[in-house]
């Protein structure tokens, strides 16, 4: 069978002959062309290299990534997985370096969380505290003459209030870092509007209890359309349907479409209220689709 | 009733209803494990907090807490997996040396060198590249050992269509093989 460089064996005999399941005559053809083509060499090169792999890993090679809620549990509930799961995980951590670090990276979160300082913080902090120490007896050990624990002594109460100080104006700082949770509802079950329809007149849920000085958070479901460039612009109507608050290009915070508002309470007296939310072309020229989110501000707290 | 006194069922009624208190105690917890500078995200921790937030509803509202663990605790763990899901996403990785205590070998064989194991790493990561239906291909024959007629009538196409399928995506493996290894080298 006449070979010439261009003309390389089909895919099937490439995997046949470098898995060894190659006929004798097939054999001979790919062998006669390997000694050629340095292309087809890598190919087959590449096929037994994977076979190999798969020879000691079998099928958790070619296993996707542990999903993460997955993972989570190994690290925190190991417990909560089935021995298969568990075994499962640990064969695919010994071949995924990306998994394996995102373990690593959680155990540190687990241990800072629970205030464990791990084998390389000990380490680190010994080493350093030894090296603090030695520099602090070099520098007091002339003014104290004989021994340096009086000096030690001496030093720990002259910085005790102030140590106490610091750490009356850490806990504040800590307070007033975190940022001030907004309460929310979520608004469900979307009506959808497309063009000409009635809106009726149902009784809209849920109702939102709003004190004058809170903020409301709306969370939204929007369906996405698949295949399509598009963006979201929200609009709040009133209960005499008017336009009481814009905003263009809101952006869906994940893969589902869903869409987080925030409203100032302060401007919603008791009534009925939605939020329309027109799905345009990228540009923002076409109205795709139009959703309506119905819900009722009660009385202030 | 302060919030330590509360059962968990209480603290969720009150997270389910807007509770300003319960929602600050829920922030903080949530802050501390999205703000750690171990996953060195680049996204803003305030869409995390949101991310955590959303989850963390729909889960309350499903009853998907069954108290195995303290509120805290499922907290924290559902911050940790939308932290693990934004690393994925930006797709950081850490470079943290491979923990050979933590993860013994599952096998008993010992010949198994730390070479080999490398280099199914390597294969690993190349593998984790192509699409799934490459993966699936590469499985189907390498694996479990299936016929191109068997592969055909899996996928509900011809015989042909498995062949060419099958040699695009080995010339896509071997294209990101020698492109790791040729960083690899250049690294060095």
């Amino acid at each position: 069978m006449p070979v010439r460089a261009c003309d390389h064996p089909a895919a099937d005999l490439l995997f046949s002959h470098a898995r060894g399941k190659s006929s004798p005559d097939e054999r001979r053809v790919v062998e006669e062309h390997l000694a050629i083509c340095d292309t087809c060499g890598r190919r087959v090169e590449l096929i037994a290299w994977i076979r190999r792999s798969s020879e000691t890993w079998g099928a958790a090679l070619f296993e996707e990534h542990v999903p993460s809620g997955t993972l989570v549990a190994f690290c925190e509930t190991p417990e909560g997985l089935t021995p298969d799961q568990a075994s499962s995980v640990r064969t695919h951590l010994e071949i995924c370096r990306s998994c394996s670090s995102e373990v690593a990276t959680l155990r540190q979160v687990s241990d800072a969380l629970a205030g464990a300082p791990t084998d390389a913080r000990r380490k680190g902090r010994k080493a350093r505290w030894t090296s603090w120490r030695g520099s602090l007896s070099s520098f007091l050990r002339p003014l104290s003459g004989v021994s340096p624990v009086p000096a030690y002594v001496l030093v720990l109460v002259l910085l005790l209030p102030a140590s106490s100080g610091v750490r009356h104006w850490l806990d504040r700082e800590r307070e007033t870092a975190v940022p001030e949770a907004l309460p929310f509802r979520t608004v469900t079950s979307p009506v959808f509007l497309g063009s000409g329809t009635e809106r009726g007149d149902a009784e809209p849920t849920p109702v939102i209890t709003a004190a004058e000085s809170e903020e409301i958070t709306l969370i939204l479901q929007a369906p996405i359309v698949e295949g399509g460039a598009f963006r979201y612009d929200a609009e709040l109507l009133g209960p005499a349907g008017e336009s009481l608050w814009e905003q263009e290009g809101v952006q869906s915070i994940d893969q589902f479409g869903t869409i987080v508002l925030f409203i100032s309470a302060r401007e919603l007296s008791p009534g009925r209220y939605a939020v329309q939310l027109h799905e345009m072309d990228a540009e923002g020229r076409e109205d795709l689709q139009t959703f309506l989110y119905r819900f009722r501000v009660g009385g202030g707290r | 009733m302060t919030i330590r006194e509360t059962t968990p069922s209480e603290w969720i009624e009150a997270y389910l209803f807007g509770d300003r208190q319960v929602h600050e105690e829920c922030a903080a917890w949530t802050l501390s494990v999205v703000r750690h500078r171990a996953w060195r995200l680049p996204a803003d921790s305030e869409d995390l907090l949101q991310e955590v937030r959303l989850r963390l509803l729909q889960a309350f509202e499903k009853g998907s807490f069954r108290g195995e663990s303290s509120i805290r605790t499922y907290v924290e763990s559902v911050a940790k997996h939308a932290c693990l899901d934004a690393l994925r996403r930006a797709k950081v990785r850490e470079a943290i040396p491979f923990d050979e205590e933590q993860f013994p070998s599952s096998r008993d064989e010992p010949s198994e060198t730390l070479a080999r194991r490398e280099d199914a790493r390597l294969c690993h990561d190349v593998l984790m590249q192509l699409p799934a239906s490459c993966r699936r291909l590469f499985q189907w024959i390498l694996v479990d050992e299936l016929t191109y007629e068997e592969m055909a009538r899996k996928q509900s196409v011809a015989v042909g269509t498995v062949k060419s399928r099958l040699a695009r995506c080995r010339d896509r493996a071997l294209s990101l093989r020698e492109t790791r290894e040729g960083d690899a080298r250049e690294s060095m």
